[in-house]
């Protein structure tokens, strides 16, 4: 279909490129001109307006209330942009009078309103809100009953006569305005006073409105709101008031002895499906935003819950900077219960998922188990590290993927440094002052250059240590570090590295480890008292029991992000294989950016389904990618532009900053930053280094604790 | 409050019994009662009224039995049913009853502005003995009630007089002539300080309702003092006709900015001492400062842009730019329209932070915010804008009468703010909106909903009502 339409709009353009060559009245530049400026006008005005409204609505505006509103509003701005000519007279000539009945500007505003009013029929006319439909019946049959007091009112009328184009439009007008008085009233228990109050003060709001404003400009009277057209009107205020006031009235005596039809209660709900999302992560908390967005109303129409074994979303782009000391831990880890208001959040780990029954077993923390039924379910339980079957890297290296890693590894170099100082041997100092990073990617590439800065920030205090004597190593199997980003920029960050006197090793992996070195394939031993593994990540075990079909570990997706196989699950993130539509035979990158991307989309695609339409498959394009390399330094790849030093390190701080989730983390983690500029780093170890705990902390080795937490 | 229909009842047939004395007695001396009624003898005349307000009594207490306000808070219930049944009654179902057309006109309102006191009269009256008549017949521990009826009286105080001061000091004469001499002014400050505490003897609102309360209560505070007292004591005929009323509608606006600055002042003053002495756990929010602060600001000014888009096709209507611009010295529409968007989103955050967490409703965020609108046309349009302009504040009825435009557009800019400032609120589905919450804080959310419920519709109520029927019936 896409493409037939492109070829019948290519053909268009051809027929219409053929006439303006060929026929020799056209001016030709003239229509060059008019052809850029439509461009010119479409693309830098028109676009950005009606996707500044589109997201305006998408905010601003109740869920409910949306479609018609985003319907009025485009249409609206569509026939605005389109009679703006007309309406400012552009081109017209004084001598060919228009033979409209009114001026453009105010039919245009007629068929504005006309619009909106059609938006609020829709929205008014959705079946299931008896309470709204009572009112505005209420509001039908006294305001009726009004019109017709008014216009027996021969004084009245006589008094008000210059502002209404007549009787008949007057009645419409008071009866509209009824039904939009009894729509916005709503009767609660023991509000009864309120709501009369309310009501004579809408009245008086709709006489401004009708008797100010509306009427005197269908008349064609100037609309001046002066006191002398509300004297005229006057008897139309009182009228107004009492209408308020008795169709609220009437509202009440229609609605109080009935059962509440408006909140919800537990019994008379109807039944709504739960939406479950397990996991806390980028992916996980993205769906979850999303869909209270897209389906909350004030109160929800679908039940959302995730499940998360941590009580918060970890920011990881942001781990580096709390095991390099420049960041508190706390701060980059948003509480999952503030950022996601209308979520149902439970703190519990999946033990089992059954796709038949539809359920979800969990087991909280204190250790209760507890079932969970699902309509749509969605994973998006991350990865775990790949430690590759590599001897002793499990027990003795760190790895990065979680708060109590990084607080574990910056708390592990200071008590090498400590340990450092106190030792007279050369050979085993310059042991404990070497660090290694195995995996050249983003996490190894950031960590490495943070752990530096650390160590270069502190060891002032450390004088007997000589500079000479710390090592740093970045160990990668490729052929070059970042191969994400381009080989130009990975270049330059590799330059900047070895400045910092980092060495970088590539086509190198790692053979063994043990508590003392670090042994590469090419059989150079590290002595090293520090290592930490980034080079590797499998899809969360979780996924392979679950008897879903997986691709490489990955749970196996199309391209709208369902499981294969599985009308109601959907998995993104590090533990799903999603195809990249724009490069077929190729799966979606497992990075935050694209989590965060899949989360939205697969969230849309939810509420698609709930409303029985056909889910979209995810389109996405890399929008930038940033590497920090240490002390104001990174590099950057923004729509394949190339940027490097200090103006990308404040592109790459400014781009995390405002992607961290929730105002207070931001302020605290710019604090953070601020902070580091202006004082030095924190040297405090909570434990102290004594001989008989070292044995204690060696058996409690690095990744042990690792795969604790992870699990 | 909550006692039995035929007891309420019965105290409000007293109370409407004493409301109706007042107002009739003041009628019937300034001979304006036989008119009203359209019975020739004042003596049948005065028994006639009396008795119909007495069955308005009944009708009071009936409504207002179950309403869960303070009873102080009643007051503003009683302005309210005063000046609807004025519209009710006397323009709707007397010319009914006596087979006359409706008094709908404006001719017929104007003529009928005494009815319009007396009802007010009638109704803050009978609000005030209902009030009393309801309390619980409790005896009073004097070693507690005494030391915190002090502590109320001297907040009062304290909070009139320093309202009086700043007021005089900033607008000058234009606000001390409201009074004969410097005694009265300080009387009437004092009075309205201690009014606005002992109707809030626990006051612990924001300062955003306290401002709009102490609006309502100015008006109460304008019919009682310059309408009503001051020229009984002074020994003057009452200035109820819409000639003479005209004469002391400048002190309206000088009562209304008393009124709210005595209670902002006052609110000020118990928060402070909270601040100090209360514990901290009655202060602990659901969310820190700079958030909540941060949240409110910037849906505050959110509403203010929308209120300021509605209110910009007024001013633009009616040529008011030109005048806004002269805040910065021009007379251009577009610097006017600068600073009137500047204006609209200060002020909208200004509301953000004053109102936060205080409707739960659509109603009542459309009801606080067409107080802040009113407010401001007060303190904006009549007050601060001729001032800053070079110029003295407008505060007679024609130079009001004059500014009606300004008024309906502060009204939608209230309401259009109010309106987004709740929408935006509520979609956070905060505590106070939600029902799914533990039985310990349901009581605190119950203490906040009743004071929703209770005296706030009745001070948005009397606010809205008596300013817009003054400004259209006064100027004739």
């Amino acid at each position: 279909m896409r493409r037939f339409l492109m070829a019948s709009g290519a053909l268009l353009v051809g027929y219409a490129v053929v006439g303006a060559l060929t026929e020799p009245d056209v001016n030709k530049v003239g229509v060059l001109i008019f052809l850029v400026a439509v461009l010119i006008f479409h693309d830098a005005l028109f676009l950005p307006l009606v996707i500044g409204f589109g997201a305006l609505i998408q905010r601003a505006v109740p869920g409910a209330w949306r479609g018609s509103s985003r319907a009025a509003a485009i249409i609206s701005l569509s026939l605005s942009v389109v009679a703006a000519p007309l309406v400012l007279g552009v081109g017209r000539s004084p001598d060919n009078p228009s033979v409209l009945p009114r001026a453009y500007g105010h039919g245009l505003i007629i068929v504005v309103a006309l619009v909106w009013l059609a938006a609020l029929a829709r929205r008014l006319a959705v079946p299931g809100d008896r309470n709204r439909l009572r009112g505005t019946l209420a509001g039908l049959i006294v305001a009726a009953v009004v019109a017709v007091i008014e216009l027996m009112q021969n004084n009245m009328t006589v008094a008000s006569a210059g502002l209404t184009p007549g009787p008949a439009a007057t009645a419409v007008v008071t009866v509209i305005g009824g039904a939009l008085i009894g729509a916005v009233l709503r009767y609660r228990p023991g509000r009864l006073l309120s709501l009369m109050t309310f009501g004579v003060s809408v009245g008086l709001l709709w006489w401004a409105i009708e008797w100010l404003t509306v009427l005197p400009w269908l008349a064609g009277h100037r609309v001046s709101w002066s006191l002398a057209d509300a004297q005229a009107s006057f008897g139309f205020l009182a009228a107004g008031m009492l209408q308020g006031g008795l169709t609220a009235a009437l509202i009440t005596a229609v609605t109080v002895d009935r059962p509440a039809s408006g909140p919800a209660t537990a019994e008379t709900a109807p039944e709504r499906p739960r939406i479950v999302v397990v996991g806390g992560g980028f992916g996980g908390v993205a769906v979850a935003q999303r869909l209270e967005r897209r389906l909350t109303n004030g109160r929800s129409s679908a039940d959302v819950v995730l499940i998360s074994d941590s009580n918060y979303q970890l920011f990881t782009p942001m781990l580096a900077g709390v095991a390099g000391g420049t960041l508190s831990s706390q701060h980059i880890g948003a509480p999952l219960r503030a950022t996601l208001r209308h979520t149902e959040v439970r703190h519990a780990t999946v033990e089992a998922i059954n796709g038949r029954q539809q359920t979800v077993s969990l087991r909280s923390e204190a250790g209760d188990t507890a079932t969970l039924s699902y309509d749509q379910l969605v994973l998006a339980v991350g990865a775990i590290p790949n430690y590759r079957g590599i001897p002793g890297l499990r027990q003795h290296a760190f790895t990065l993927k979680s708060l109590p890693d990084a607080v574990r590894l910056r708390e592990h170099l200071i008590r090498q440094l400590e340990l450092a100082e106190a030792q007279p041997a050369a050979t085993e100092r310059r042991r404990l002052l070497s660090v290694v990073v195995a995996g050249g990617g983003f996490a190894g590439t950031e960590l490495i250059a943070e752990l530096r800065d650390l160590v270069h920030a502190v060891r002032r205090y450390f004088p007997r240590l000589d500079p000479a004597e710390f090592r740093f190593v970045l160990i990668h199997a490729g052929p070059r570090i970042l191969p994400e980003l381009d080989e130009r920029l990975a270049e330059h960050a590799v330059r900047r590295l070895w400045q910092k006197g980092i060495e970088v090793r590539v086509n190198v992996r790692l053979s063994s480890v043990d508590e003392h070195a670090v042994t590469p394939d090419d059989e150079t031993v590290i002595p090293a008292a520090t290592v930490v593994w980034t080079a590797g990540n499998t899809p969360n075990p979780l996924v392979r029991g679950l008897g879903f079909d997986l691709h490489h570990g990955a749970l196996a997706c199309d391209a709208t992000m369902r499981v294969h196989g599985q009308a109601r699950v959907w998995a993104i993130g590090d533990c799903a294989a999603i195809p990249d539509e724009s490069a077929p035979g190729r799966f979606l990158p497992p990075t935050a950016q694209h989590a965060l991307r899949e989360g939205a989309a697969l969230a849309d695609n939810i509420v698609a389904v709930l409303a029985g339409r056909r889910p979209k498959p995810l389109r996405f394009r890399t929008i930038a990618l940033l590497v920090a390399l240490g002390h104001q330094d990174a590099a950057a790849q923004i729509r394949g532009r190339l940027l490097s030093g200090r103006l990308a390190w404040m592109l790459w701080r400014g781009v995390y900053l405002t992607k961290l989730p929730g105002l207070d983390k931001r302020i605290r983690v710019s604090v953070d930053w601020l902070l580091d500029m202006f004082f030095p780093r924190d040297v405090v170890l909570p434990r102290p280094v004594r001989a008989d705990r070292l044995d204690d902390d060696a058996d409690d080795s690095p990744a042990e604790a690792s795969a604790e937490t992870t699990r | 409050m909550n006692t039995g229909m035929p007891a309420a009842a019965r105290n409000g047939a007293v109370a409407g019994l004493v409301g109706g004395l007042g107002s009739g007695v003041a009628l019937a001396h300034t001979g304006l009662l036989t008119a009203m009624t359209l019975i020739p003898s004042p003596a049948v005349s005065l028994a006639v009224y009396l008795g119909s307000c007495v069955v308005l009594g009944v009708i009071f207490g009936a409504l207002l039995r179950q309403t869960p306000t303070e009873p102080g808070q009643m007051i503003f219930w009683g302005l309210t049913y005063g000046t609807l049944w004025w519209y009710v009654g006397t323009l709707t179902l007397t010319p009914l009853l006596s087979g006359k057309p409706l008094g709908w006109g404006i001719g017929a309102a104007t003529a009928a502005v005494p009815a319009l006191i007396a009802d007010a009269v009638f109704g803050l009256l009978t609000a005030a003995v209902f009030a009393v008549l309801q309390r619980p017949p409790t005896a009073p521990d004097w070693r507690k009630s005494l030391p915190r009826s002090v502590a109320v009286l001297a907040r009062g105080v304290s909070s009139g007089l320093t309202a009086t001061a700043v007021l005089a000091a900033t607008l000058g004469t234009v606000f001390t002539s409201i009074a004969s001499n410097t005694t009265t002014l300080v009387v009437l400050g004092m009075t309205t300080g201690i009014c606005f505490a002992v109707l809030y003897p626990h006051s612990q609102h924001a300062t955003g309702p306290a401002a709009a309360r102490g609006a309502a209560l100015g008006f109460g505070i304008w019919i009682a003092g310059p309408v009503c007292l001051l020229p009984a004591l002074n020994g003057t005929a009452l200035p109820w006709a819409a000639g003479q009323l005209r004469e002391v509608f400048p002190a309206l606006p000088a009562c209304v900015l008393l009124g709210s600055a005595a209670a902002v002042a006052g609110t000020w003053l118990s928060g402070l001492r909270r601040l100090l002495f209360a514990d901290p756990a009655e202060r602990a929010d659901e969310e820190g400062l700079g958030t909540r602060t941060a949240r409110a600001l910037v849906r505050g000014a959110a509403g203010g842009i929308a209120g300021g888009l509605v209110f910009t096709i007024i001013m633009a209507q009616i040529g008011y730019l030109g005048t806004v611009a002269q805040l910065a010295g021009s007379t251009r529409a577009g610097t006017g329209l600068v600073i009137h968007v500047l204006i609209s989103i200060t002020l909208g955050s200004s509301y953000g932070l004053f109102f936060r967490r205080q409707s739960d409703d659509l109603s009542s965020g459309i009801g606080w915010g067409i107080c802040w609108g009113f407010l401001w046309w007060f303190l904006g349009a009549l007050t601060l804008l001729p001032l800053w302009t070079g110029g003295a504040p407008q505060w007679t009825a024609t130079a009001a009468a004059a500014a009606f435009p300004s008024l309906i557009g502060h009204i939608g800019y209230g309401a259009a703010l109010g309106a987004v400032f709740h929408t935006l609120e509520a979609r956070y589905s905060p505590w106070w909106m939600r029902d799914d919450i533990p039985s310990t804080v349901r009581a605190q959310l119950s203490q906040h909903r009743s004071q929703l419920a209770g005296s706030a519709p009745g001070a948005w109520a009397s606010v809205i009502l008596v300013t817009v029927t003054l400004i259209i019936v006064l100027p004739g």
